[in-house]
């Protein structure tokens, strides 16, 4: 079996051994988008919506003068692929937004949502 | 509809024309991130920042975000900013009855290779208007 191989199934074992700490969320994927200057609108080219695990490590809320609050999440990247910032997810009925992603390789994707 | 978005109407139809379009110059507005900015393209911001003539009037600056090549030198910023001259450059723009907008002399400068993506060398492109509605 070769590295990429053992380390994807492991992080993949991980996830399923979190138990109920790896939540399934809705993953919303949007791979593109496009400007058009005649309308002023901006089209998106959504992927459809998959199920995946995700780890929240973090959760805390941004700012004095807003009601942002952030969430510091974990994926398997093999499950979730490319992210973009027009994607979203939605987490227990509530949609967050994608915000910076923080680190991605083969295996581990890192990433802040927003809402 | 309100002065703001008919301003940002009137410019937008610069490039959102055929002509602009056919010089195949990939142009993005502000608060637009889109998915691949690896190569060349120009950022167009408006700034309606000042009043102008009457309540309905604005004056302000276009700026143009122009994104080249690292280290291919300044040629090509200073080729895309010649191409928006020629669109925007002591251009007289009017969409609709009652309002035009009126570009001026524009300037430019070379700043340095793009914080977010250091393969991009940015230059600032800079034009003022004004705005101007009949009341």
């Amino acid at each position: 079996m070769s590295y990429k191989s053992l380390i994807g199934k492991n992080v993949k074992l991980a996830f399923t051994l979190a138990k109920d700490l790896a939540d399934d969320v809705l993953l919303t994927k949007v791979s593109g988008a496009t400007f058009d200057f005649a309308t002023g609108t901006t089209t998106e080219t959504e992927d459809g919506t998959i199920t995946v695990k995700m780890l929240v490590f973090e959760k805390e809320s941004k700012g004095t003068d807003s009601n942002t609050l952030k969430q510091s999440v974990i994926f398997d990247t093999n499950e979730v692929g490319d992210l973009t910032k027009y994607s979203s997810v939605t987490h227990n009925t509530v949609v967050w937004k994608i915000g910076p992603i923080l680190s991605t390789d083969r295996f581990v994707t890192l990433a802040e949502l927003y809402r | 509809m309100g002065k703001y978005i008919t301003l940002q109407t009137n410019i937008f139809t610069i490039f959102g024309s055929q002509e602009w379009n056919a010089e195949n110059i990939k142009t993005v507005p502000t608060n637009f991130t889109g998915t691949d900015f690896s190569e060349e393209f120009i950022r167009i911001s408006i700034i309606p920042s000042e009043r102008g003539l009457n309540r309905d009037s604005l004056s302000g600056i276009l700026i143009a975000d122009i994104f080249t090549k690292a280290g291919d030198g300044p040629t090509r910023a200073f080729t895309l900013a010649d191409k928006l001259d020629i669109y925007v450059q002591n251009k007289f723009i009017t969409v609709g009855t009652g309002v035009a907008v009126q570009f001026f002399s524009s300037t430019f400068r070379t700043d340095t290779l793009d914080s977010d993506n250091p393969s991009l060398f940015r230059s600032t492109y800079t034009i003022p208007f004004n705005y101007t509605e009949v009341v």
